[in-house]
């Protein structure tokens, strides 16, 4: 041979571009579109994985008992609470963070550090702890003895349990968004702020019109995200109270989990889990929507 | 320049109390960890013992919880680390039919939350008869969308001028791939193998309900079982089980801190 070049015929290349794919492809379809299609079809049926036999079709009447299952509507509303009470307030605290991170000039890292740790910490763990903090004899109650307010029963009390989780899942995730804000703070050119100094804006002034709409994108990429992740809220949930007291903990993936495994109600949990489906659909398209409308306007600024 | 300093004082000291609020919670684990109480005693009082890591790590199983964990993240990380630079090879180098329609679905895989494939998934383990076994935690945690969305970004943003280069000297495409595009691609291989690990090593609900039994379960479920069992109120023993779970990971993150934050943040900012 002359060349040095191999000539690779067609027939070979797309062998080669199949094998590269393949291991997408089988668990693409294996584990990911044969199982949602089955789920779809079980949300109209009877099962059981156990009980494989006992396998009905049933119509509408797992969609339409969820309208009447006072558990599924008051998991509903809980979830709920917990993403309208837990997002806003971890995004606002980790922005506030990251701005003190980023502007104190001493020991910096050490408290990025420290912020950011819990969040790459098993959330099994984070309230294996709180559980004690929160124990009627544990260290919250001594905290509060020492203003002289009275302990309480956190986890177990109907009215306290939900805000005593979504407490643990603020101090939980907040470092997580703060170390993002962080890094969209860096990217603000330096030359913005120099300029606005000149014309002497204050600090107020600096962070609302300069700061602000220059880390735009991450807000709106983490409030989704962070929506997103609150709406699947369910360790916690069962390391801490297994939904209890009287429910009023029970989150949408918890009566899930529920549903399939300890009623065996199969079909009707994936009817709850399309629901889901539904939501965190909802917000994916949505972040898409408005990232990819940010990212147009900057393209065409530029 | 006085305000200056002033106002650094200030914003000092608040940070320090914050950061206390988040250091009390690890500090208290480990000290009730260590720690016996007689009925009464508030949490400075203790006596120092072992007794609850001795039980956590004699008859509560954690060894072999820890050994699980382990095991299932070894794999998974191999397994995406060689098929996302594979599969990201693919995307970003070859023309073949519904490439972009392949690749959408890649991102539509991320959408969809893995609760709503839970049930089909147990139900296929128990018909391969996988159910039970750590197979059931790596099969189907082998490819991730995220990986391939960040290698194929990575390895398209590459010169093509080496491979082109490789080529000529009649390396095949095989040799390629593992003597050119991998070693490139080292950078995105540690953010995969980051995120991925940090992923895998907490991840809890198909853990959970794709196996019963202690022989294979892995360290979160573990945790959880464990304090809902016997040692409910046992923080000793409960704090000991949090520590032996989390202590391996907090070394990792002190070690390796700058690249795991750097790693989660490119994640975010790959768009």
């Amino acid at each position: 041979m002359i060349g040095k070049t191999r000539r690779v015929g067609p027939i070979e290349k797309s062998q080669q571009v199949l094998l590269f794919l393949s291991p997408w492809l089988i668990t693409f379809a294996v584990f990911w579109l044969y199982p949602l299609i089955f789920s779809l079809i079980l949300s109209f049926c009877d099962y059981d994985v156990f009980h494989p036999a006992l396998f009905s079709f049933a119509g509408f009447k797992n969609y339409l008992r969820l309208f009447s299952d006072r558990d599924f509507i008051q998991s509903f509303f809980n979830t709920l609470i917990f993403v309208i009470g837990t997002t806003p307030v971890t995004t606002l605290l980790a922005l506030t963070l990251a701005l003190m991170v980023n502007s104190v000039t001493r020991g910096s890292e050490v408290f990025r550090s420290i912020f950011f740790l819990p969040s790459i910490i098993s959330i099994v763990v984070t309230a294996t702890i709180f559980k004690s903090l929160y124990s009627p004899v544990g260290a919250l109650n001594s905290l509060l003895a020492i203003f002289g307010l009275p302990g309480h029963a956190w986890l177990v009390e109907k009215n306290l349990a939900l805000p005593a989780i979504m407490l643990m899942n603020i101090w939980a995730y907040t470092g997580y968004y703060m170390v993002l804000y962080l890094a969209a703070l860096k990217a603000v050119p330096r030359q913005l702020y120099e300029a606005a100094e000149v014309d002497g804006a204050s600090d107020w002034q600096q962070f609302r019109y300069i700061t602000l709409p220059q880390i735009h994108y991450m807000t709106i990429f983490i409030l989704t995200v962070n929506t997103i992740r609150s709406w699947q809220v369910f360790p916690e949930v069962f390391t801490l109270t297994r939904g209890g007291p009287v429910g009023s903990t029970n989150t949408l993936v918890h009566h899930l989990y529920e549903t399939a495994f300890r009623y065996h109600e199969m079909g009707y949990s994936s009817a709850i889990s399309y629901v889901l489906l539904a939501i965190i659909m909802i917000f994916s398209l949505l972040q898409m929507y408005v990232l990819q409308g940010i990212g147009r306007k900057k393209g065409k600024r530029q | 320049m006085k305000q200056h300093s002033s106002r650094q004082k200030g914003l000092f000291a608040i940070l320090t109390a914050l950061a206390l609020s988040y250091l009390y919670p690890w500090l208290y684990m480990l000290m009730r960890s260590f720690m016996r109480h007689e009925p009464g005693q508030s949490d400075g009082q203790g006596l120092f013992t072992l007794d609850f890591y001795r039980l956590v790590l004699g008859n509560a199983g954690f060894p072999t919880y820890l050994f699980n964990s382990f095991l299932v993240l070894t794999v998974v990380l191999v397994a995406n680390v060689v098929f996302s630079v594979m599969v990201g090879y693919a995307f970003a180098r070859y023309k073949f039919p519904f490439k972009n329609f392949l690749f959408w679905m890649v991102l539509v895989t991320l959408m969809v939350p893995k609760q709503t494939l839970m049930i089909p998934l147990l139900d296929l383990m128990v018909r391969l008869g996988m159910h039970n076994t750590l197979w059931a935690l790596i099969l189907p945690f082998c490819v991730d969308g995220f990986n391939l969305f960040l290698m194929k970004q990575y390895i398209q943003g590459l010169p093509a001028d080496l491979e082109d280069a490789a080529r000529t000297d009649g390396a095949g495409e095989i040799g390629i791939l593992w003597h050119v595009i991998a070693p490139l691609s080292r950078p995105a291989i540690a953010v995969l193998i980051i995120n991925t690990a940090i992923i895998n090593w907490n991840s809890f609900l198909f853990p959970l309900i794709l196996t019963d039994s202690a022989s294979v379960r892995t360290l979160p479920v573990a945790l959880a079982m464990f304090s809902q069992g016997p040692y409910a109120t046992d923080w000793g023993a409960l704090m000991a089980g949090a520590a032996v779970s989390s202590l391996p990971i907090i070394a990792i993150f002190w070690l390796f801190q700058k690249e795991i934050i750097e790693g989660i943040t490119s994640g975010a900012l790959k768009d």
